[in-house]
């Protein structure tokens, strides 16, 4: 009786650990993803536009750079991707771009990582309640 | 409540409380002399949560920023610009509510006084504002 106990115990806290996992390795990418879109700039035709990274050359979006506990595991569009993959839950992943005029561009009126940090609570909520169904 | 009443409700309350910045103000999508300093106003977000179960179009909340961007000429003390930074993050600290038609504005968090950088004719602090609109 008293082991059975003690394993569904067992059971219940790898369980927990597990969707601590997932829902800290969906929220950064889901999070990642929505702040890296990107869209065309302006001499490319486009016009400012919240949310989105504009895309002219290519570099700024391809100057991502992606960090997991201080450690740099990927470059270029979708840098975080594959890096999320050994994320756990109580890891700081980071998600920077460092072309010298990223910032300008950013507050310019395209605001890409105030959007998706807008974004962080629905996301959240969404990436619980799926990790809630898949995690059993 | 819309997203009209609440621009002109944050618009308003930057507006009317110049007194210590910039007189010269670039509102969203009107021109603009350049002629430094300045503020500029830029709105991202517009994020809505509605409690409608048959179709209607009923907004309960609606999540933003508005981001206020400090122009200042190049060459000179940073001390300036931060000090207008200031200036506008003190009209909107945590918790300020601002009253708008059909509902409040609620600031969230600590307006951030972001650190400088080179803009394309200036030097330039963003300061960004993040609001939660409630409707009545």
């Amino acid at each position: 009786m008293a082991d059975t106990f003690l394993l569904d115990i067992d059971r219940w806290v790898t369980k927990s650990e597990k969707r601590l996992d997932v829902v800290a390795q969906q929220f950064s990418h889901d999070l990642f993803r929505a702040a890296s879109k990107v869209k065309p700039g302006k001499q490319r035709g486009g016009s400012v536009t919240p949310g989105f990274i504009p895309r002219d050359t290519g570099f700024l979006a391809g100057s991502a750079v992606f960090d997991l506990n201080g450690t740099e595991s990927g470059q270029g569009e979708n840098a975080y991707v594959i890096g999320l993959g050994s994320m756990v839950a109580g890891d700081t992943a980071t998600l920077a771009w460092t072309a010298a005029y990223a910032r300008a561009q950013h507050y310019k009126g395209w605001l890409w990582v105030e959007n998706a940090k807008l974004q962080s609570q629905q996301i959240l909520d969404d990436v619980i309640r799926r990790a809630k169904a898949r995690v059993r | 409540m819309n997203e009209t009443d609440i621009e002109n409700g944050l618009k308003a309350r930057l507006g009317n409380n110049l007194t210590d910045l910039p007189s010269s103000v670039a509102w969203p999508n009107l021109d603009h002399d350049g002629a430094r300093p300045y503020l500029e106003v830029i709105f991202a977000g517009g994020f809505r949560t509605g409690g409608a179960l048959a179709g209607a179009n009923q907004i309960l909340r609606s999540r933003g920023v508005m981001t206020v961007n400090v122009h200042a000429d190049k060459n000179g003390a940073t001390n300036t610009a931060n000090g207008y930074g200031e200036a506008v993050a003190a009209l909107f600290p945590e918790g300020q509510a601002i009253s708008i038609t059909g509902g409040t504005v609620v600031v969230q968090t600590p307006s951030d006084v972001r650190k400088g950088f080179e803009g394309d004719a200036g030097w330039v602090v963003p300061v960004v504002i993040e609001y939660v609109a409630t409707a009545t």
